[in-house]
């Protein structure tokens, strides 16, 4: 079989219609292509890779009380930040993953031993004595106490995380493409 | 047939690009060695959107453990760390940054451009502490005069000792109100306040304002990817005759002849360069005979966000352009006629006005938290604290006995610690910084005097010091070295002590300097 109608037919393309030369204003295949792509996160969802089911759903909880949806803004929750959390804990250093597992693991204790239920089941006021900590003076010392110091960063990575999301872009943006645009330097070798 | 060159010139940075400008322009045909690639600008830069980086901004974990400033968006312009690893003791960390492209860390410097003044010239005259320069502002002013319009440097001429008027564009722009306040408030308590000072246009990088010129004249070769890892010495007449250099990419190793060699590599990575050039007349590194180099580290420490405030009247979306944004500059202002603190020298801040406070500093989350940044929008005050950190003699590197880079290349080991006279320092900085802020009728957020690691601020500086006195320092006053004839080191190694002002200009000035003396000695034969 020769080359073309091979190709033809692979496409699906009837191997005559292929030979039709293209009108003169239509793409050929000299021209340099311009192929829109899209990113993974767009079309499917992100499989868990580091965190117990447990903790995944202490965190997600976390993540729906401080950042919740506020003024047309996207929540934590729609901007899958649980799940990029996970992630970013799967690729992260020890002393980071330990702070994260940690402190989650405590908040549910925590919540067991005080209101006999798991802290992703506590109602905003229910889980507001476990958050004291997010309501205390900020000080440039990392808070000592082991859970103050996971709430002070999971508060920090949670805003971000939302705010840097594909759903935080198209809401601020009004879904105009461009939104968040910033320098990117390529590889250079 | 190999090309001839008169002068090799290694890095293209602020202080290499420099050398290379004036060189060329003078007919010498000179070689610069680069061990980075060639950035090309506009292949090279693209938009993105924060959500299509794979980290969503956040960069992937552990690629930079020391340089806080890169992000996901420019990850690919910083050194890369585990290819170029270093060490420092356990619990004294030092943050070095650094850039191995074309054009070094000018692709990417924050452009504040300030002269030093005698007050750090002559330290020693002043309070005592360290070296002098073996040279004074008069004799640098000329050439910082030639700097500063080539790098369009825009800001105030006050006229204050410690602050040298400069050859600049000046900025005649309208404070915002709350600038202004500041500004009164600051002069009740006798703290100097004006204009940014810096250098301007898109890019103002060795790249665009040095490079071009030197190329237009013929004069340049420029060799990228070439790795410089030892520097050799004729033993006969104990000059520099070769560098030898590894192809980053390939590894392969050559070596070129030097009858005059520019060190300009910055800071570090030149001492590191001199203390593994060790020759039977040097054991201790090249132009050592002092056992000085290495000797004498220091930089700026800068404590973030020492004060943020809120400016009252701009809360709740009343935070026009006419009440708030601009910045401004504090120069040193302590110990400038007594020296009656608990420290010696001095501090200087940059002020910023507008913009939100970080939501970390907000005590509260969800809807609260909310509420509270909708009302605090564009209502921020911040400053941040620049000290001198003192030059002294155990603060160094050395080479590291088994540590090596991705090329082989011996790697340093460094040694900087603060002590009390930077604590006391810092302390006192947020508390004028705070009253300044107070008196202006702003209300405090937050206020801390935690610096940052050393090297943090980018201005790492000595280690290769120049001096009057052969047996204290390595190099003269034109950074020529002392044992070396035809060896200058013309980066911030050289420096004897830094004040708060952001050096580069200084390297600027002194590298122009240096390769002048060059060809003034040269057609004079003296070299
Ligand atoms: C984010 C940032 C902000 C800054 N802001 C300011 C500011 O506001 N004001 C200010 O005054 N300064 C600022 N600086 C510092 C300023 O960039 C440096 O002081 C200045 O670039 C130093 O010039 P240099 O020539 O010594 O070194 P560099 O500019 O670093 O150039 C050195 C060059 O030598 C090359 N090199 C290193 N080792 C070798 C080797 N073995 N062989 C061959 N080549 C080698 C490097 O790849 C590099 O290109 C900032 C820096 C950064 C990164």
């Amino acid at each position: 079989m020769k080359r073309r109608s091979a190709l033809g037919g692979l496409w699906g393309v009837p191997a005559l219609a292929a030979q039709v030369p293209p009108t003169s204003n239509a793409p050929t295949r000299d021209d340099n292509p311009k192929i829109e792509t899209a990113t993974a996160d767009a079309v499917a969802s992100p499989r868990k890779r580091y965190l117990t089911a447990q903790q995944f759903a202490t965190l997600a909880k976390l993540c729906d009380l401080i950042a919740p949806p506020f003024n047309g803004r996207p929540s934590a929750k729609e901007a899958e930040t649980p799940e990029f959390l996970d992630f970013l804990l799967s690729e992260s250093g020890t002393e980071r993953q330990v702070l994260y597992a940690q402190g989650l693991d405590q908040l549910d204790i925590n919540a067991r031993l005080k209101q006999n239920m798991a802290f992703s089941e506590l109602s905003e006021t229910g889980a507001a004595e476990h958050l004291a900590p997010l309501q205390a003076k900020w000080t440039w010392r990392a808070p000592s106490d082991p859970l103050a110091m996971f709430l002070r960063d999971a508060k920090n990575d949670i805003l971000r995380a939302t705010a840097n999301s594909r759903a935080w872009a198209e809401a601020a943006a009004g879904g105009r493409r461009g939104a968040g645009l910033n320098t990117f330097w390529e590889v250079i070798d | 047939m190999k090309q001839n060159f008169d002068v090799v010139i290694i890095g293209s940075g602020a202080s290499g690009g420099m050398a290379a400008s004036i060189l060329c322009q003078a007919g010498v045909k000179c070689l610069m060695l680069e061990a980075g690639p060639m950035p090309d600008l506009d292949r090279h830069r693209t938009l993105k959107a924060v959500y299509e980086l794979p980290y969503r901004g956040f960069n992937k974990p552990g690629r930079f453990p020391h340089i806080t400033q890169a992000s996901e968006f420019d990850a690919n312009l910083w050194i890369d760390e585990k290819a170029n690893p270093y060490s420092y003791p356990e619990n004294d960390p030092f943050y070095w940054v650094r850039i191995r492209m074309m054009g070094g860390k000018t692709l990417r410097w924050g452009r504040a451009s300030w002269r030093l003044s005698n007050y750090e010239f002559q330290g020693k005259s002043h309070d005592g502490f360290g070296e002098n320069w073996p040279l004074d502002l008069k004799e640098l002013s000329p050439f910082y005069e030639r700097v500063e319009p080539i790098f369009k440097v825009a800001g105030r001429n006050e006229g204050w000792a410690q602050m040298p008027d400069g050859n600049i564009t000046l900025d005649d722009s309208r404070d915002s109100t709350s600038i202004q306040r500041f500004r009164d408030s600051a002069r009740k308590l006798s703290i100097p306040t004006t204009k940014p000072r810096r250098s301007g246009g898109t890019l103002a990088s060795s790249v665009n304002l040095l490079l071009p010129g030197a190329l237009e004249t013929g004069n340049l070769t420029i060799v990228p990817n070439a790795v410089v890892r030892e520097i050799g010495l004729d033993a006969k007449t104990g000059l520099v005759n070769a560098v030898h250099f590894v192809d980053r990419r390939s590894r392969r190793d050559y070596t070129v002849d030097a009858k005059y060699l520019m060190l300009g590599a910055s800071t570090l990575e030149s001492t590191r360069l001199l203390l593994n050039s060790r020759s039977r007349q040097f054991p201790n590194g090249l132009a050592n005979s002092s056992g000085v180099l290495g000797h004498y580290l220091f930089d700026q420490f800068y404590v973030k966000n020492s004060v943020v405030a809120i400016v009252p009247e701009a809360k709740n979306g009343k935070a026009g352009r006419t009440l708030m944004g601009g910045a401004g500059y504090i120069p040193r202002f302590t110990n400038l006629k007594a020296n009656d603190l608990k420290f010696i020298r001095g501090y200087a801040f940059d002020f910023h006005s507008g913009g939100s406070p970080n939501p970390e500093l907000l005590p509260a989350y969800g809807n609260n938290l909310q509420k509270l940044l909708i009302e605090l929008q564009g209502s921020a005050f911040s400053m941040t604290t620049m000290g001198e950190g003192l030059a002294r003699y155990e603060n160094r590197v050395s080479i590291h006995p088994t540590l090596r880079d991705a090329w082989g290349v011996p790697c340093l080991h460094i040694v900087q610690k603060y002590m009390d006279n930077e604590f006391e320092m810092a302390k006192h900085a947020m508390e004028s910084g705070a009253a300044a802020c107070e008196g202006a009728g702003f209300e405090i957020l937050a206020k801390h005097w935690e610096m940052v690691p050393p090297g943090e601020s980018i201005h790492e500086l000595g280690t290769c010091r120049m001096g009057t006195d052969n047996k204290t320092s390595v190099l003269n006053k034109w950074n020529q070295a002392h044992d070396v004839k035809n060896l200058f080191v013309i980066d911030g190694s050289s420096f004897v002590s830094g004040g708060v002002q952001n050096p580069t200009l200084t390297i600027l000035a002194l590298a122009m300097r240096a390769s002048e003396y060059l060809i003034d000695q040269r057609k004079k034969g003296q070299l």
